[in-house]
């Protein structure tokens, strides 16, 4: 079951906005080239890096830890190893 | 000037995924018998090889060229903007770096908890460790390899960076465990996602009918754009977490 789980997460991340807002940016640019015509061949790509970038943003956002709670899983695996964490 | 990119993204991008397979295969090769260590590992190569030489044709040959574009910039836009927010994350320290030494140590702990049978028989347990691990990791290869092989211009590229990470990762393998300690993963692991979702937003547009101001070259902007907003969330975030 695990494997099965280990196996989802590689190809559609640990969140899944990722794949959803992907989706929603290859829609949109669909929707926006038969709006746009002739003018989506020189503004559309500047239109799907400016979605990637949003999605980005946003699963950083909301993966983001508070950073105690980040360095306190990092001391307590170096805790198990009887060793210091380093910076 | 693309040739270069997508050798390096392909070199990079599996040299990581080499390296932290190869931790695993390692730490079962210590901590229980090479041998099985090594028929663990060779089973998963040879089920990756099968996945390759299947999935390559058969992407090629049932989808159309402005659908196969978007697919593999979809496919590459999964990977690179995952590996890109991990990144992100490590770098404001939230999250812990990466380490192949890490994952070395925590397979041989999860090894120690089952008994090494008596020599001349199989040690499962240790051989499928190393199988899921060398699996799990090949897929991810597999399928980077074939969206960036899979590109109109031809699959030279990618297979050059994939060879000479190969050979890389086996140098390093010669080396064993200290060498692990001291590769930046995390910094290496930030850039391949740089790259694969530069080429990822490259491919996708190209698939939706866009024309790219400056041609090939429109993949330093796209490596500069991902990488600056990448740096400045990383930087607000490693603020934010900082007392006033």
């Amino acid at each position: 079951m695990s494997f099965v789980r280990t196996l989802r997460k590689l190809l559609f991340g640990e969140t899944l906005l990722l794949p959803v807002g992907l989706a929603v940016v290859v829609a949109a640019s669909l929707l926006l080239r038969a709006l746009l015509d002739h003018a989506w061949a020189d503004v559309g790509g500047f239109v799907v890096l400016a979605g990637v970038v949003a999605v980005l943003v946003l699963i950083v956002v909301v993966t983001a830890r508070p950073a105690s709670v980040a360095l306190s899983s990092r001391r307590r695996w170096w805790r198990r190893r009887g060793s210091r964490p380093r910076r | 000037m693309t040739f270069v990119l997508v050798a390096l993204g392909a070199a990079v991008a599996v040299s990581v995924e080499l390296l932290e397979a190869l931790a695993i295969v390692l730490a079962v090769a210590v901590s229980r018998r090479s041998s099985d260590a090594l028929v663990g590992a060779a089973g998963a190569v040879v089920v990756c090889g099968v996945l390759a030489v299947v999935l390559g044709p058969v992407v090629l040959a049932s989808v159309s060229l402005e659908a196969l574009r978007v697919t593999i910039g979809m496919l590459l836009l999964l990977f690179g903007l995952e590996w890109l927010r991990k990144g992100t994350l490590r770098l404001a320290g939230r999250r812990r770096r990466s380490s192949s030494l890490a994952e070395y140590a925590e397979t041989r702990e999860e090894l120690e908890s089952s008994p090494l049978p008596p020599e001349g028989q199989a040690d499962w347990a240790g051989r499928f460790v190393a199988f899921k691990g060398v699996l799990l990791e090949g897929i991810e290869v597999v399928v980077i390899v074939t969206a960036l092989a899979a590109r109109p211009s031809g699959p030279a590229p990618a297979l050059v960076g994939a060879a000479a990470a190969v050979v890389v990762v086996l140098v390093v393998g010669a080396w064993l465990r200290k060498p692990l300690a001291r590769i930046p993963e995390t910094e290496l692991k930030w850039g391949v996602g740089v790259l694969l979702s530069s080429f990822g937003v490259f491919f996708a547009a190209e698939g939706l009918g866009v024309h790219w101001p400056g041609g090939d070259a429109a993949l330093l902007y796209l490596v500069a754009a991902l990488a600056g907003v990448s740096q400045a969330q990383s930087h607000w975030l490693a603020r934010a977490a900082q007392p006033a």
